[in-house]
């Protein structure tokens, strides 16, 4: 991160909270309950949690997909949440989705053109342009630029060839920032592979700002540089992806790389550090929301909530103890 | 603990030690499985064979349409209705469950062969509480009222839930305490033979641990049959004994995890585990295998994986490499067997790979 980027990130996020459910009641659903983060332009950024812990909804926010709480999101210096008519418009071109599932992301009746031109057509991009554009988002992707591949419909092709279709039209305008929501989830490894390795090549060739939303340790190790860690709504960790894989600092982030079986006999098959979840919901606005789960857990866990504070260069951890 | 008594053949003896020289508790040979669809038949499963030994979990691996959940559904007689069994054999105890009839099956199923599915929202009923599902499967067993009462106690204790969950209905679960309960009703009637179907994989990655330690546990204390049926390698050499890969309706290659895992024969499972992301190692270049599985409406002619094999001869394209066995336990369905020490360090590179 050289020094121009620290001065202005492209994603600049300040206290943004999402919650679900009457305001005022009991039982509002805190899905996301204060983030602060920047990403800086060309970043690319692992956002890792388990299920239910606001990753999802994180990424949603961030493409003004659904409208936060309280906070903000700035893209390039403008609050996305001013953006109106034609400076909305430009945003949607310029912030993308890559789809989990590329079974349902693509129209069934659209071929891969009509899929790819979509995009084109609501950006006003000329007709004339339009063909040049396909066939450089196909071949980025690495599926032949040709009138073959333009032809396919969805049944035609493999789950394989699917997102990288879909990964293809999230491309094809150029954008500066994208947000992947599982983008390998459905496909099977041998295959995960390649589009992994797309990835890695778009991640080094395009100056592309991206976030990729997972609950899958090792791809957000294979694809990004730098990974934040959700708990309940909450960024625990956030720190340069193989100095938080080799030595986790939040007591969450030590049983999650911790319980991540590997390909080969010999392996750690020690009890996780962690407490069972008992399913129940502990009171998130005091105190660590880990604490109930956490097996080094004192007093001032209880009383204190615990805010993000550096550790080392870059990183970042919200605990009390110093592990 | 104490089990219930459930009728059990003498053929197998929970003392008995697993070992090669006891016949195995399951023996599928040469099993065919065919789907009648609108545009004609499929071979999902085209000639598997494999043994599971009392006391052992096996993996069932591949990926998604390779046949490994149709010929695990074939073991438990419950079959999707446009597939059917076409040729070979399940010798389970010594008697071939593929000429059971309905009723037959039905006395096997949950006393002797239970199933843990992949999502347990889709196994438990959701109008019914926990508590009344026990029950019910208790109730197959002819167990009833307060045995089936301590029973239910004993089983939950056994997954590491409470008896709170008792009064709850699936949806009131999270997904792992689902899992702990299908895991509960599949031991219930203190079965051989568990098949369970990616029963992690829905799952976070510490719920997933939490589960498979549960399970190998359990599996381990009750001399549990196990066959695990995954696309996930690293499961697999997490907790199963031994491995048997899959391809294309195939099994390509068999043996102990270790072997298998340590040192593949195969061509495919060397390629999958170069696909494999591993947490403990450098995060090197993936591998991918290129190309995908062929369709099974119209298989090529040799070897299925012949098409995508880097290491693909005349031969393999011609004629269909038998399952062999190479070492003590471990077979492998290749023409270049003999060459797998050169392939499998050939393999480790990306180059080769890359066509």
């Amino acid at each position: 991160m050289d020094a121009m980027t620290e001065i202005a990130p492209l994603i600049d996020v300040r206290g943004l909270a999402k919650y679900f459910g009457r305001p005022g009641s009991k039982a509002i659903t805190r899905a996301v309950d204060g983030l602060d983060f920047r990403l800086a332009r060309g970043e690319t950024v692992g956002l890792l949690g388990e299920s239910g812990s606001g990753k999802t909804t994180t990424g949603r926010l961030l493409l003004r997909l659904t409208e936060p709480s309280t906070g903000e999101i700035r893209f390039d210096g403008t609050d996305i949440a001013s953006f109106r008519g034609s400076a909305l418009r430009s945003f949607r071109a310029r912030a993308q989705l890559v789809f989990q599932n590329p079974f349902d992301a693509l129209d069934p009746r659209f071929t891969v053109r009509q899929s790819l031109a979509e995009p084109l057509r609501n950006a006003r991009v000329p007709k004339h342009q339009r063909e040049t554009s396909m066939r450089a988002a196909l071949d980025r992707v690495h599926l032949p630029g040709t009138e073959a591949t333009l032809e396919k419909y969805p049944h035609q092709m493999s789950g394989g060839q699917l997102q990288r279709v879909v990964l293809a039209r999230a491309l094809i305008l150029d954008p500066d920032f994208i947000v992947a929501d599982e983008p390998v989830s459905m496909l099977d490894v041998s295959v995960r592979a390649g589009i992994l390795n797309v990835l890695r090549e778009v991640r080094d060739a395009l100056r592309l700002t991206a976030i990729y939303i997972s609950h899958d340790v090792a791809l957000v190790r294979y694809v990004c540089a730098r990974t934040m860690v959700m708990y309940r709504g909450k960024i625990v960790e956030d720190g340069p992806t193989a100095e938080l894989v080799r030595s986790p600092r939040h007591p969450y982030t030590v049983a999650l790389i911790g319980a991540v079986p590997v390909p080969r006999v010999e392996q750690n098959r020690e009890p996780i550090p962690i407490r069972r979840s008992q399913g129940g919901r502990i009171d998130v606005t005091i105190g660590c929301r880990f604490r109930d789960r956490c097996l080094h857990a004192h007093d001032r866990c209880t009383a204190e909530e615990p805010t993000l504070r550096v550790v080392a260069r870059d990183h970042r951890t919200a605990c009390h103890l110093d592990l | 603990m104490t089990l219930p008594p459930v009728s059990q053949t003498d053929y197998i003896s929970r003392e008995t030690r697993p070992g090669y020289d006891v016949p195995p508790l399951l023996s599928v040979r040469d099993l065919r499985v065919s789907y009648r669809t609108a545009s004609g038949d499929v071979h999902a499963v085209d000639g598997v064979s494999f043994d599971v030994r009392q006391a052992e979990m096996v993996g069932l691996v591949g990926e998604s349409g390779c046949g490994k959940t149709t010929a695990a559904r074939a073991l438990t007689g419950v079959m999707a209705g446009n597939a059917r069994v076409t040729s070979g054999s399940i010798l389970f105890t010594g008697r071939d469950i593929l000429n059971y009839g309905v009723e037959e099956m039905r006395a096997v199923r949950w006393r002797e062969i239970s199933f843990v599915p992949q999502s347990a929202m889709n196994s438990l009923d959701p109008v019914y509480r926990v508590e009344q599902q026990m029950r019910e499967v208790l109730r197959r067993g002819g167990i009833r009222g307060r045995p089936a009462g301590e029973r239910t106690i004993e089983l939950l204790d056994m997954v590491g839930l409470g008896t709170d969950v008792l009064r709850l209905f699936p949806h009131q679960l999270s997904g792992g305490m689902r899992q702990r309960v299908a895991i509960a009703l599949a031991l219930a009637l203190d079965p051989l033979l568990v098949v369970a179907d990616e029963p992690v994989t829905a799952l976070d990655v510490i719920v997933q641990r939490e589960v498979l330690d549960t399970l190998r546990d359990l599996q381990k204390r009750l001399r549990l049959a196990v066959i695990m049926i995954t696309h996930d390698i690293s499961v697999v050499a997490y907790c199963c004994d031994s491995i048997v890969v899959m391809y294309a309706g195939q099994v390509v290659e068999s043996g102990p995890s270790a072997t298998v895992l340590g040192a593949p024969a195969h061509p495919y499972t060397m390629g999958l585990c170069n696909a494999f992301p591993d947490l403990e190692r450098a995060a090197d270049l993936l591998v991918p295998i290129q190309g995908s599985p062929p369709d099974l409406h119209d298989t090529p002619a040799g070897c299925r994986f012949a098409p995508r094999c880097p290491f693909a001869i005349d031969r393999c394209a011609q004629e269909i490499p038998p399952l062999m066995e190479t070492d003590a336990g471990h077979k492998v369905a290749c023409w270049r067997d003999t060459e797998a020490p050169i392939l499998r360090a050939r393999a480790t590179e990306a180059a080769t790979w890359m066509r």
